[in-house]
């Protein structure tokens, strides 16, 4: 990293400008280059996952099995959810972390530029390692798809033909690429911030990364640990999960759950942090409560780690592990409320304009306390026994990483386009955006409350009559939803492309390193560090 | 920069947030989809608790969507609201993170003490000495019920959609039947992957796991018919594991028991005796069981789907991997790529020990007269005509005689 | 330019990779260290099948009586799908008093044309009895070898504990015969006219043969 400066020894960073090529690209070592592969890689994978949505909502349009086998089905309920929470969510918030920390904090680069370099390639490996267990079972030999659910609960997933090996190996290649990139940020955040930035003076989306990557080093690894076993009970004859050996499948369960919890956190973090860093700049006062902020986001972390078991609550605890595993999901509603609190709180008594970066986050607001209030009904376990397993959980779940993680990237997205690309983006397709967004999610998943209570179960690929009017509402809602996302991806084109000139600082309410700089920031910014007051 | 007219502002956002309120006070009429009508003890606790905690969110959500409908309102720089920076050095502002976490824990606590009463209830040991057990197991893809006290089994199926019409997916040949106003402990369990057994009205749900035992217990107090699915993804066919429970009085419930012990009897006894079958009897009785048994890969019209599953017609041709070509041909059914009505001792072997490496399982727990009746059906359907009709003995005969597929 | 400099930056490296080293070793300790804290702990877990020899009788409780009521103690099999073995109790139900040790057999039929091996697989309901019953001999300690067509009969000797709580009147000891081998799924191909036995473990399910 030190060579490049001392070398050209320039300010400005434009005299000799980035490489040029392929080159460029592929061995990129620059905070900037590699925060915009990530999101490109994010988007198209969106793109596949909510293309892999559209089939599983339009298989669902109406009772009946009319368009694919039931494998298939699973096949893409599982991969939909694998690309969503891998492929698009947490490669977005990287991204932006890649983009942002560094001219956030005043520092040059991430710490370690050219692991950097290699968390995003392992992200493509990976990719590619998906897309290869989805194509196997179509060549002869190949044997069944992956159909067991993103949970790849054992035994059925040890009985799944090679896709699952090929999975077992995407989830090794993501998790390192995660975990080195988790590794990269914490050293970054530690290590580099510019003089003058204590911990307490980071911005708060900072914050949200730092915490993100610490259970990401926690947790990731765990995971890795459960999908090495599957592969040896599946080919070495060991028995972690099979009972006749001694073993028990519910071990899987709970490796799975102690690194599942938690990553909900690791996917919703970094967009409270963005949601955190946009309502201060549209309501033009600071952020209400920074402090409390940091707090409830390190316990909402700490909590997080501690009560896997309650999407366990039907394998058969003990009354005191499942009391406690209940008290603890319950008690995580307090940091939780906190933090929407503080960001109503910001709101409140400001001068708000709307532009979409903050509809989207007034929409977080209201969108994602509904889905974490659906959140506490399954926490209490006599609820949780009719819902568990049913659409119930698939409306909170949505309800809570939607509005919780992806419209907060969405928000995060045309907060910081005008910064990335020095254009600004088409305000009024924007707001186009954002209404087909909130009209299309909610009818997709409302009526999804409603299916569960009545006795609908999730992961299937056909349904009794009786489910029929609230399943074609809920597609209906589903292709608008999908729709949308044509004119996302039409204003992303359209601002790199073009657009007016933004200023450095964009938006009136801004305030942060990242804004004294140019738009777009030259290709090495801060290579001398600010001094922060 | 907005461009959108502040009161449409406004009605947006109430327009998402009565959107959803509207949406709880429906759920909660009863438009029929809520939680069905509890039909044990536990599922009324449930469905209390579960009326406790949608009251608490709707009205939290109230709140929120209230105070957040209001600033989004009077906030702005529209209408000329200019930015309050002190907001946070008042009392309020600087003793909030003590207070909305005190009042959040105020509601959890509120909740949480009337869940943790019913979480008991629902947990504890039934203390009675004689206590009635059904065991449900799971497997790919159906249940089987076990009435370990009056040592009656039932495998329950889902039902064809031709027969269950409106019920498909909710209706089974052999449903599970219970006696009312008695309490039942379930046993759960599976015989391959994770299934959950999952009635709503009974107001249980509990996974089955392979090699162990999970256990609820329920006292249920109306009759009726309730239906539920299976609720783990355990494969291929987890939509179609529907689960039919019928509930009866204690007396009712005694009267199907001593049916299906005569039921029972009376099977083993034909399937035993000595008597000689007819021609039309075998193929009938052979017809329903290759249907239900052996139709799934050889198809209904002994097509069968090849390279996978060969067919069952001779003179058909068939060509798949060495594995299934080489067991066929030693076995006298396969010769120069046609399939070959081979002799009625290999027919019977192939059913009672299935061909080891292949996807032919062994069928040895079907009793002697329903092998004689699939192997006679087997010998003159689909156009085989060979006229062989095969008597339970034989089967007898051919099983003691223990004959061992080639090593793989 | 680096607040804590390149040696800074070296330290919470490793630093950080020692602790995802240590996060991977967890999730295979964590069974380990499960019975290790339930041990310490004294917490009493749930329905944990006593494959291993169970907890013996202290020497000299054979001394103390019997406690003077009768619990009701059931028998069931189960048989996983894919081993071919019947596997039924001898015994449906006894009457034991707790601290009265019994002994009952099971019957296992081996109905394949090979010699096929297998392990069971015990449980205790309700899972609160569970510490409260102890196996001195059972079948399901070792794994168990049936030559083709072989009959066994196979004897547990268990005993209800005196200490067996007063709401406690009604157990029921379930076992499951399993093979290692995990098991193939049925069919699935479109087509499928009812739900289908899976194909037994067959060939592989054969003592000696790798998978």
């Amino acid at each position: 990293m030190s060579s490049t400066t001392t070398t050209h020894g320039h300010e400005s960073g434009h005299h000799h400008g980035p490489p040029r090529g392929w080159r460029r690209w592929l061995l990129s070592t620059n905070h900037k280059d590699i925060g915009t592969m990530y999101l490109v890689f994010a988007l198209v994978m969106l793109l596949l996952g909510g293309a892999m949505a559209m089939l599983i909502r339009a298989e669902l349009f109406m009772p009946g099995i009319q368009l694919m086998e039931p494998d298939f089905y699973n096949n893409l309920v599982t991969n939909h959810a694998l690309i969503m929470v891998f492929g698009a969510v947490m490669p977005a918030a990287a991204g932006m972390a890649n983009w942002m920390l560094p001219m956030m904090i005043g520092a040059p680069d991430m710490a370690l530029p050219r692991m950097n370099n290699m968390s995003f390639w392992f992200l493509v490996a990976g990719g590619v390692m998906l897309v290869l267990s989805m194509v196997v079972p179509f060549l002869p030999g190949g044997g069944t798809p992956v159909n067991t659910g993103w949970t790849l609960y054992p035994p059925l997933s040890v009985q799944v033909g090679m896709s699952m090996d090929f999975l077992i190996f995407t989830v090794h290649l993501l998790g390192i690429s995660s975990i080195l990139a988790s590794i990269n940020i914490i050293v970054t955040i530690m290590n580099c911030r510019a003089p003058g930035m204590t911990l307490m003076k980071m911005p708060i989306f900072a914050w949200s990364w730092l915490v993100t990557a610490f259970l990401l080093i926690l947790i990731m690894p765990a995971l890795a640990g459960a999908v090495t076993m599957l592969l040896f009970d599946r080919h070495f004859g060991t028995s972690f999960f099979n009972a006749a050996g001694g073993g028990d499948p519910v071990l899987f369960q709970h490796l799975f759950w102690f690194f599942g919890h938690p990553e909900v956190y690791v996917l919703l973090l970094p967009s409270m942090g963005i949601v955190a860093q946009i309502i201060p700049t549209f309501a033009r006062k600071p952020l209400f409560g920074y402090g409390s902020t940091v707090g409830a986001m390190v316990t909402v972390g700490t909590i997080g780690m501690l009560v896997w078991a309650h999407h366990q609550y039907t394998i058969g605890m003990s009354l005191a592990a499942v009391t406690y595993f209940m008290i603890g999901t319950i008690l995580i509603s307090i940091p939780v409320g906190l933090l929407v609190f503080n960001f109503i709180a910001t709101m409140w008594r400001g001068a708000m304009t709307f532009e979409t970066p903050m509809l989207f986050a007034v929409a977080i607001i209201l969108l994602f306390t509904f889905g974490g209030l659906t959140g506490v009904m399954l926490a209490v376990i006599p609820g949780d026994i009719q819902y568990h397993d049913s659409y119930f959980v698939v409306a909170h779940f949505h309800y809570a990483l939607i509005p919780g993680a992806l419209l907060g990237l969405y928000a995060g997205t045309f907060y910081w386009l005008p910064k990335w690309t020095g254009h600004m983006y088409d305000e009024r397709l924007g707001k186009l955006f954002f209404w087909m967004v909130m009209v299309g999610f909610n009818m997709t998943f409302f009526p999804q409350h409603f299916l569960g209570l009545a006795g609908m179960p999730r992961r299937i690929v056909d349904y009794n009559v009786m489910f029929t009017e609230f399943n074609m509402l809920s597609s209906v809602g589903a292709f608008l939803f999908g729709a949308a996302h044509l004119v996302l991806l039409y204003v992303i084109v359209k601002c790199v492309r073009g657009g007016a000139a933004a200023t450095d600082k964009v938006w009136e309410g801004a305030e942060g390193l990242e804004w004294t700089l140019p738009s777009p920031p030259p290709f090495h910014s801060f290579t001398t560090p600010p001094l922060v007051r | 920069m907005c461009s959108l007219d502040p009161c449409r502002q406004g009605a947006g956002r109430a327009a998402v947030a009565t959107m959803l309120l509207t949406g709880y006070s429906a759920a909660r009429a009863e438009l029929g989809y809520n939680l069905p009508e509890p039909a044990s003890l536990g599922a009324r606790d449930i469905y209390d608790i579960h009326h406790l905690t949608t009251t608490v969110v709707a009205v939290l959500l109230a709140i929120v969507v209230g105070v957040v409908g209001y600033s989004l309102y009077t906030h702005r720089k529209s209408r000329g609201f200019v930015a309050d920076q002190n907001l946070h050095k008042g009392r309020f502002g600087r003793w909030s993170w003590v207070l909305i976490p005190v009042v959040v824990l105020g509601v959890d606590m509120t909740i949480a003490g009337k869940a943790e009463q019913v979480l008991e209830s629902l947990w504890e040991v039934p203390k009675d000495k004689e206590m009635m057990e059904v065991k449900v197991t799971g497997h790919q893809w159906w249940w089987e019920y076990e009435y370990l006290d009056q040592g009656i089994r039932v495998e329950s199926r889902y039902t064809p959609e031709e027969q269950s019409r409106d019920l498909y997916l909710r209706e089974v040949d052999n449903r599970l039947v219970l006696p009312t106003h008695t309490r039942i402990r379930f046993l759960h369990t599976s015989a391959d992957v994770n299934h959950a057994f999952w009635v709503p009205e009974i107001g249980f749900k509990k996974d089955a796991i392979a090699g162990y035992i999970t256990e609820t217990w329920t006292v249920l107090d109306r009759e009726g018919v309730y239906r539920g699915q299976c609720a783990e993804l355990c494969g291929t066919w987890h939509a179609r594991m529907p689960i039919v429970v019928e509930a009866v009085s204690a007396e009712r419930f005694s009267a199907w028991v001593e049916e299906q012990k005569l039921k029972m009897a009376a099977a083993t006894a034909e399937a035993s005796s000595d008597k000689v079958r007819s021609k039309e009897e075998l193929m009938e009785m052979g017809r329903n069981l290759y249907n239900k048994n052996c139709a799934a890969c050889h198809q209904l019209d002994g097509k069968g789907l090849p390279p996978a599953f060969p067919p069952l017609i001779a003179g058909s041709a068939f060509s798949g991997g060495e594995s299934m070509t080489r067991p066929l041909e030693e076995r006298g059914f396969l010769k120069d790529g046609k399939i070959v009505l081979g002799p009625v001792e290999k027919h019977l072997d192939i059913v009672i020990n299935g061909i080891p490496g292949t996807s032919m399982q062994a069928w040895k727990q079907l009793n002697d007269l329903e092998i004689a009746a699939i192997v006679t059906y087997e010998r003159n359907a689909f156009g085989n005509d060979s006229g062989d009709v095969i008597q339970p003995p034989d089967v007898g005969k051919a099983r003691g005689a223990g004959v061992t597929a080639s090593a793989q | 330019m680096d607040a804590g400099g390149e040696k800074g930056r070296r330290y919470t490296t490793m630093a950080l990779g020692v602790v995802v080293a240590m996060m991977f070793c967890f999730g295979f300790a964590i069974a380990p260290l499960y019975s290790l804290l339930c041990k310490v702990t004294g917490i009493k877990a749930a329905a944990t099948p006593a494959a291993a020899p169970a907890v013996v009788a202290a020497p000299g409780a054979a001394a103390r009586a019997p406690v003077d009521r009768l619990v009701t103690v059931k028998f069931d099999t189960n048989v996983t799908d894919g081993l071919p073995w019947e596997f039924r109790p001898l015994v449906r139900r006894v009457e034991v008093r707790p601290g009265e040790a019994l002994k009952v057999s099971f019957s296992v039929r081996n109905l394949a044309g090979q010699t096929v091996v297998a392990r069971a697989v015990a449980n205790v309901v309700p899972w609160q009895a569970t510490p409260y019953f102890s196996k001195t001999e059972c079948f399901c300690f070792q794994e168990q070898s049936l030559a083709p067509g072989e009959t066994r009969e196979m004897a547990v000797r268990f005993l209800v504990s005196r200490d067996l709580p007063e709401g406690i009147n009604s157990l029921t000891l379930s076992y499951t015969f399993m093979t290692r081998v995990p098991v193939s799924p049925p069919a699935g191909r479109s087509g499928m006219a009812v739900g289908q036995r899976p194909q037994p473990a067959a060939a592989s399910a054969v003592a000696g043969n790798p998978i």
